[in-house]
């Protein structure tokens, strides 16, 4: 069939051919893929995503963007914006973790806000950030087995946190470079034990907990 | 970190929580993958381009869940670790 018998076929139809043409459509959108994403193709409203977090208990997807934090029911098919106490009011998200044991706390790295901690799911936030040398986070990692996290200050240094957040220590300067993403893993093989896993500009790198 | 270009600019970066781990790399040259706590790694060739965050976790029997979200906010969802991907949004 030609482009032009296409076009006179719709167009000189009965109004009604047209409804029933994207009735078919819809139907097998939803043949083929399984669900109709009505976001399908679109970026998030937030810009470039900077990280994502499933929660364990309820799957409900965390999803960090340069501008703000959102969150979805759906898989990520819509995103619904959460509201962080910042200062700013989109602000830039550069890391969500959680807690992998209950109560599952959400934690949220800022780029200019320090850190915010949920115990709630998100419904409500209070700020993490005592003994932080810096508001501006750009890496935040949970361990899975006994909850420490780590947080990376840029010019500041690596810092820890034994008690959920609510104090920092410094630990040292931390890895080199940019850093995009900081995750607590756990190696059971050889030496064994809680390594840090840092991907950068530079690379990804290594190195004990 | 057996066959894994680590000299390469990493962008993201994901493991289970489990012991010995899955764990996803987003590399300048695309998304790798180490099934046995990072002692070697694959590169997934049909994985989204220009990946900026991962997570992996578990949705009951399937182990190896992973969302990917890229440079310009979409996002993508793979069932089986990663070898098949579908566009979330």
């Amino acid at each position: 069939m030609r482009r032009s018998e296409i076009g006179r076929g719709v167009g000189e139809g009965r109004p009604g051919d047209l409804t029933r043409l994207l009735a078919l459509a819809l139907v097998l959108t939803i043949g083929v893929s399984g669900f109709v994403a009505d976001g399908a193709g679109a970026g998030a409203p937030g810009g470039r995503l900077t990280s994502l977090a499933v929660s364990p208990q309820d799957g409900t997807l965390w999803v960090g963007t340069a501008q703000g934090l959102f969150r979805s029911g759906d898989r990520g098919r819509t995103l619904v914006p959460v509201t962080l106490p910042a200062k700013a009011g989109a602000v830039e998200v550069t890391a969500v973790v959680l807690e992998p044991r209950p109560p599952h706390v959400v934690y949220v790295a800022t780029g200019g806000e320090g850190i915010f901690r949920s115990e709630d799911g998100g419904k409500s936030w209070t700020a993490a950030s005592s003994g932080l040398a810096g508001l501006d986070v750009r890496g935040l990692a949970v361990s899975p087995t006994d909850g420490r996290l780590h947080a990376q200050v840029p010019a500041k240094g690596l810092f820890r946190s034994f008690d959920g957040a609510m104090t920092w220590q410094r630990v040292d300067n931390g890895p080199k470079g940019t850093m995009y993403t900081l995750a607590s893993v756990n190696i059971s093989t050889g030496m064994g034990g809680i390594f840090l896993y840092v991907a950068t500009d530079q690379g990804l790198v290594r190195g004990p907990d | 970190m057996g066959g894994l270009p680590t000299k390469q600019p990493a962008a993201a970066f994901a493991a289970d929580p489990t012991a010995n781990p899955v764990m996803f790399a987003a590399l300048a040259d695309g998304l790798w993958k180490s099934g046995d706590g990072g002692q070697t790694w694959q590169r997934l060739t049909s994985a989204p381009r220009g990946i900026t965050a991962l997570t992996v976790h578990s949705e009951g029997l399937v182990r190896e869940v992973v969302f990917a979200g890229t440079g310009d906010g979409r996002i993508f969802r793979s069932a089986d670790g990663g070898a098949s991907w579908e566009a979330a949004r």
